[in-house]
């Protein structure tokens, strides 16, 4: 079954009623070690004995594994700002009328997808899909030169596309065929369609859609497709009719080699003998959110990084993982067979404080790695005795919730010091809830300090945020770090990713920093979450991915003339910024950088979090690999 | 912007009731085609899996010379390793492991940059590869210090250049040959020589299947980290057993909420019936209330019927729905994932009331009796029985709060039950830290000011300011509201006191200079004001309120020096020419009159009121009289006598005044004051 895109604009206000939700004793995993043994779940027996069995419900009526809603009596009364506010959350009820237009095309492209991806539909469900003028050329295969291909992977792209002279329903019938041509033997094709554009003149509606399908070709190779089309629609009472399809890209990536994809997940053959796999890390955020103490750290959002290092220098590396509060953090230790053992006990280094972070590194120069763990607004330094025992050497308390570390020798005296993210300022996270106040949204100037950490040996640590110039424009909501020289000139430089708004590029002149992202055309003004360098080019000079979100929500709304229609075109700007996703800037050989990210075809990284350069086919080419998805829930309708 | 703060919020708020957003979005990856452009291979690379994937961190964890990632996820599972299983078509590769020597270059090497130089072409370029090994980049995440190249077809290395980050200039750069592709090397600062490092073998394959996600349960059991009051429930009358008033119970409580469409509640209810001899011997009172009537009424006679048959030997009653609302907001506060209120559902209750432990779902009784023993536990000794899974704590315990519980219900418009819950939050955690009970008053008195309970929220602000005496903000907002209600001498006691708490806060200084004005102690409001203004040394109105103190207290030098800086501050202060003009006019003192300034002042202020305000042309008139001028000065008599008819009936004293005033400036003299 094709997934459908995520219906930001449909959505409705969820009332909060009070629903009573009968919990069975019947759980087959129950996670707390305090749970109801198997013995003492309820039996029918003890009713039956009692005197109540006539009255009591029938197992029928509610068994012990069903879910019982009971509605409220009184409708939920909200303070009426709040209840304002419930309501711009939905575009439709703000006033946006092509949000509507766009919740419409989707649900129609929706019902087309549905019967794309099932070979054998009856014809009957087509005929409200389209207008009799339908037009559309071919879609989904063309031929053509291979743009690239190395023996693995085959990449066809195209602006040319073959056309066809039937229209309406009969057009709509070939256009199944051919997509079922290509994707011969699968019987469930993905297809996803997204509507990024929308113009409403008058009588003419026009979307542009992002289309992608993926699955088993007729030659049983993977095989995807993504292009990009401009559609025309038909009003028909509250429907929309597609009028017509035009291709304006298309791009076809065939895997030659197997119908197996290029990752397989091998987790399993690692860590399934430790019981903290199973027990923490195979239940959800989601889980634990439900069942610890809100005050012992935990948050909606989870972001929760690990670092891969050899704490044991036995040549293999090791991994340390961080946890919501409330769960101890992890170290798993490779064996020479490559599997993992937990000693996050015996090494001291469970930590049950929220933590987001943490790197393996020789503080001391010793010749082990020392663990460096952020827990909420402080920063553990912990001395590794060689055996992967760790002790609490030092600690430095931050100046705000505390994302990414980043190490690097800044001074160049021989140690590792540290750059600490700091997102949220101290106490705004229990205020504001974990996505902070932003202030303003696209440009906020009111996050938490960012630290370094400098490294004075001995285990002597200071605050040199100031002492370095660090702390110019050191008040964003920072995510991510990471030192390069990328001006080549021997020094180690700073690049930091930031949410809300404009990142930071930290230039090292002679020890001393100078922000010179705004100088440098590199403030990638957006919701910055991640940034990794690389020389993608192969000119000796690295380049830099800075993931951030694509919203096709964003795009829709932004380009429209109402949006913000009170404030300069700069402004706006910056908000359809904010919606066009990740970023690639390319050194220009010269100290500078150019703006790639659109002709490099990188973008769209969903709501993107970590993201790295990574070369997946060992051709000495950097790829790229992005994770991505805020918050998904059992919900239907998509925020 | 307040509108953006609550839009703000009210999104807050649905991330904390499950609502989706960018969900189910699968993760991307992107091919380099070497000519600029990339890829979309987000499905062949298998990486489209829909997770809400977070940190992604680099290694070749098998050691077959391709990468290999680490990710983390919000969903479960929320760690994988994905390992790049391509066989056919490999590139060749090299790998790299750096060690500085650990005294003028860090142990790790981390910033060092490795080149590694392929044959060169026929141009006569040599190709080659750079990279830089990191420790801490992308999103939260540290990748493997092994640098990895792929070298796609090439067979040769020609050398390999490695960078150190070091301020040593010499041997910064080293250079190492020999290298070949497809295997792993060690490269030592201190070394000429790569050494080439052998992976292990006998490594168990690496299989790749899916992950079997452990799905969420129903049943929880949270210990709260530290102790808060339930919401004041009531229960129907007419309904239940003999002990209805849950206040008469004394010692730990377990509180049940159930109801008769729920079978499990019913099992359990029944086994504690069997067991009650074991209730009374651990000294657990069970007080059980029936929620049906959030349904509807027609059940709550089965509810009396069905616990009549059982003979239920414990306290029970049916909840009013309002009641388990807010049980429903409080079960809500505790937790970061907001979840309506399941049945059957129970909190464990310590003598004073206070919840310690809410069980989502059936509770065994060896689950209770292990439960009371945490009753009288430590807080640090609590949080540790409260996690799932052993390890140690770094920060401090950060308590529940009661204003969450009630900012939930502030969220849902009931004032009124907020009010009330932090009224018994006060009263059930009397012996607690006397500041946070101090602010839990503030807050309340706050809420109750809202609702117009104005003596009630000055009661909260006084038991506030007895609970914390050191507290400011009780003492200011308390002072304000007696000031306000003209209880003069009981609000000077609070100025003063919130004067001493902070002695640099002007809203307090000057509140109490006013009051103090109010009382006509003159000479302590001028000495307080002196000190205003040396804190405060821009301020006009400090000056005008300073100057006409003075003037009270005859001290007309001051008074004068007072209203011209004031002026100097603020040349549009009409009141302040004025009445500095009246001084320079009619001062006893010889010295500090001055005829030709009272009048330019007096003119001014005249003028901009355009000569129609009586007593502004009063001053005109006595000021002219100062300076000699007495045609203009009993001119301008007649015409403040007329301004003041044209506004209004002259009173028999304001005429006796003027005509006074004639009368002197007729024989040619000025007014003394």
């Amino acid at each position: 079954m094709m997934r459908r895109v995520g219906r930001i604009f449909r959505m409705t206000v969820r009332s909060l009623p009070l629903l009573l939700v009968t919990v069975s004793g019947c759980q087959k995993t129950t996670p707390l070690p305090h749970a109801p043994p198997e013995s003492i779940r309820p039996n029918n027996t003890a009713l039956g004995n009692s005197t109540t069995h006539s009255s009591a419900p029938t197992e029928e009526q509610t068994s012990d594994s069903a879910v019982a809603y009971l509605p409220t009596s009184e409708s939920p009364n909200f303070v009426a700002p709040l209840a304002d506010a419930y309501n711009r959350i939905d575009p439709e009820q703000d006033g946006w009328e092509t949000e509507t237009i766009g919740a419409m095309a989707t649900e129609t492209l929706a019902r087309w997808g549905d019967l794309l991806a099932q070979p054998n539909t009856a014809h009957a469900e087509v005929k409200n899909l389209v207008s009799s003028t339908f037009a559309a050329p071919h879609l989904f295969s063309y031929q053509g030169p291979a743009t690239f291909d190395d023996g693995l992977l085959q990449v066809v792209r195209t602006d040319q596309f073959a056309t066809a002279s039937n229209t309406g329903t009969a057009r709509l019938s070939e256009l199944s065929e051919e997509f079922h041509t290509v994707f011969l033997t699968d019987p469930a094709p993905h297809l996803k369609f997204k509507v990024v554009k929308v113009q409403n003149d008058s009588a003419n509606i026009q979307t542009e859609v992002l289309f992608h399908a993926d699955g088993i070709n007729h030659q049983n190779q993977r095989h995807e497709l993504s292009s990009t089309w401009t559609v025309r629609w038909q009003r028909s009472g509250s429907e929309l009719r597609i009028n017509s399809i035009e291709p304006k890209s298309s791009e076809s990536v065939t895997k030659r080699t197997s119908v197996a994809p290029t990752f397989g997940d091998c987790t399993a053959a690692v860590l399934q003998d430790n019981s903290s796999y199973a027990d923490h890390l195979l239940y959800s955020t989601d889980h634990w959110r439900s069942r610890l103490p809100r005050t012992f750290g935990l948050d909606v959002v989870a972001n929760h990084g690990m670092a891969v290092g050899d704490i044991n220098s036995d040549g293999l590396d090791d991994i340390y993982v961080c946890q919501q509060g409330g769960l101890p953090n992890r170290l798993f230790v490779q064996q020479a067979d490559g599997t993992l053992v937990d000693r996050s006990a015996e090494s001291g280094t469970d930590w049950l404080d929220y933590s987001t972070s943490a790197l393996l590194i020789d503080l001391d120069n010793d010749g082990d790695q020392d663990l460096v763990v952020s827990l909420e607004s402080r920063i553990l330094l912990m001395q590794n005795d060689g055996a992967g025992h760790f002790q609490l050497a030092e600690e430095m308390a931050t100046f705000a919730q505390t994302f990414s570390l980043a190490a690097a020798d800044v001074d160049l005296d021989g140690d590792l010091d540290i750059y600490s993210c700091g997102y949220n300022p101290l106490g705004d996270r229990v205020r504001t809830g974990a996505m902070g106040e932003p202030i303003p949204y696209h440009d906020a100037q009111n996050g938490g300090r960012n630290m370094l950490i400098r490294n004075d040996a001995n285990w002597n640590f200071a605050d040199a945020t100031d002492a370095f110039g660090l702390d110019h424009n050191n008040n964003r909501f920072s995510f991510a770090a990471s030192w390069e020289d990328f001006d080549n000139d021997g020094d180690c430089d700073l690049y930091v990713a930031n949410d809300y708004g404009r990142n930071n590029l930290y230039r090292n002149d002679n020890g001393q920093f100078q922000d010179v992202a705004a100088e440098l055309g590199v403030e990638d003004m957006s919701a910055g979450m991640s940034v990794n360098w690389a020389d993608v080019n192969r000119d000796g000079w690295m380049d830099f991915y800075v993931s951030n979100m694509f919203s096709a929500a964003g795009n829709r709304i932004t380009f429209q003339r109402q949006f913000r229609s009170q404030d300069q075109d700069d402004v706006k700007r910056q908000f359809q910024r904010h919606a066009r996703g990740n970023s690639l800037f390319q050194a220009d050989g010269r100290g500078g950088f150019q703006d790639v990210s659109e002709d490099a075809g990188i973008t769209m990284g969903r709501w993107a979090w970590g993201s790295r350069f990574c070369d997946l086919n060992n051709d000495g080419w950097e790829d790229l690999v992005v994770a991505n998805g805020f918050i998904s829930t059992d919900d239907t309708g998509d925020l | 912007m307040l509108r953006y703060r609550q839009g703000w919020k009210a999104l807050n708020r649905l991330l904390h009731e499950d609502r989706s957003f960018s969900g189910r979005e699968k993760n991307c990856a992107f091919l380099n085609m070497r000519n600029g452009q990339f890829a979309s291979i987000s499905s062949v690379s298998g990486l489209d899996f829909a997770d809400d994937g977070r940190a992604i961190a680099l290694c070749d964890w098998d050691f077959d010379g391709r990468m290999d990632l680490w990710m983390t996820a919000r969903t479960a599972p929320r760690i994988r390793l994905l390992r790049n299983q391509e066989t056919a078509s490999r590139g060749n590769f090299v790998s790299i492991r750096l060690q500085g020597n650990g005294r003028d270059t860090n142990r790790n090497a981390v910033g060092a940059r490795v080149e590694v130089v392929l044959r060169p072409n026929a141009d006569g370029s040599s190709p080659k590869l750079i990279k830089t090994l990191h420790a801490g980049d992308a999103f939260l995440s540290q990748s493997s210090n092994w640098l990895h190249f792929g070298l796609g077809n090439v067979e040769t290395i020609e050398k390999i250049l490695v960078r150190w980050p070091t301020l040593k200039q010499t041997n910064a750069v080293q250079t190492v040959t020999d290298c070949q592709v497809n295997r792993f090397y060690d490269i030592r600062q201190d070394q000429p020589t790569a050494e080439r490092w052998q992976p292990p073998q006998n490594r168990r394959p690496l299989d790749s299947q899916d992950q079997q996600v452990r799905e969420t349960t129903q049943t929880a059991r949270i210990v709260l980290p530290s102790r808060l009051p339930l919401p004041e429930w009531t229960l129907r009358p007419g309904f239940g057993s003999n002990v209805p008033n849950p206040s008469t119970l004394t010692g730990p409580t377990l509180l049940n909420v159930w109801s008769t469409t729920c079978v499990p509640c019913l099992h359990e209810l029944n086994e504690w019936t069997s067991h009650a001899a074991e209730f009374q011997q651990h000294g657990l009172n069970v007080l059980a209330i029936n929620a049906d009537a959030v349904h509807s009424d027609d059940n709550l006679q089965q509810a009396q019927d069905l616990m009549e048959r059982m003979k239920f030997p414990f306290a029970w009653g049916v909840a009013e729905p309002e009641s388990l609302q807010l049980i429903d907001y409080f079960q809500r506060s505790v937790l970061d994932r907001w979840s309506a209120l399941p049945v059957p559902c129970s909190f464990l209750l310590d003598s004073q009331g206070n919840v310690a432990v809410i069980y989502k779902g059936p509770v065994t009784r060896q689950q209770l009796w292990d439960d009371m023993q945490l009753l009288d536990k430590s807080t640090e000794q609590i949080r540790q029985a409260a996690v799932p899974f052993a390890g140690r704590w770094r920060l401090d315990v950060v308590p529940l709060e009661p204003t969450s519980v009630t900012s939930q219900m502030i969220d849902h418009n009931d004032i009124a039950a907020a009010i009330a819950y932090l009224g018994k939050f006060v009263v059930s955690q009397a012996n607690s830290d006397p500041q946070k009970l101090a602010d839990v008053l503030f807050v309340q008195a706050i809420l109750l000011d809202s609702q117009g309970e104005s003596a009630a929220a000055l009661n909260a602000l006084r038991q506030a300011s007895e609970y914390n005496p050191e507290d400011f903000r009780p003492r200011l907002e308390l002072a304000r509201r007696l000031e306000a209600n003209g209880q003069l001498p009981q609000a000077q006691q609070e100025w003063v006191a919130a004067c001493k708490i902070n002695g640099d806060n002007l809203d307090a200084l000057q509140g109490l200079a006013l009051n103090l004005l109010k009382q006509q102690k003159y000479k302590a409001a001028a000495q307080l004001l002196e000190r205003i203004r040396t804190k405060n040394p821009d301020d006009p109105n400090v000056y005008f309120r300073l100057a006409t103190t003075y003037g009270k207290l005859g001290e007309s030098q001051r008074a004068a020096a007072a209203y011209q800086r004031t002026l100097e501050l603020d040349p549009k202060q009409i009141l302040a020419a004025n009445n500095l003009a009246w001084i320079l006019a009619t001062d006893q003192d010889d010295s500090l009159r001055n005829g030709q300034r009272a009048v330019e002042l007096a003119e001014l202020v005249c003028q901009a009121t355009r000569f129609r305000e009586p007593q502004f042309l009063d001053t005109l008139s006595v000021a002219y009289a100062e300076n000699g001028e007495f045609e203009k000065a009993i001119q301008t008599v007649r015409q403040t006598l007329q301004q003041m008819k044209a506004t209004g009936p002259v009173t028999a004293d304001a005429t006796q005044a003027l005509e006074d005033r004639l009368r002197l400036f007729e024989k040619q003299q000025p007014l003394r004051e």
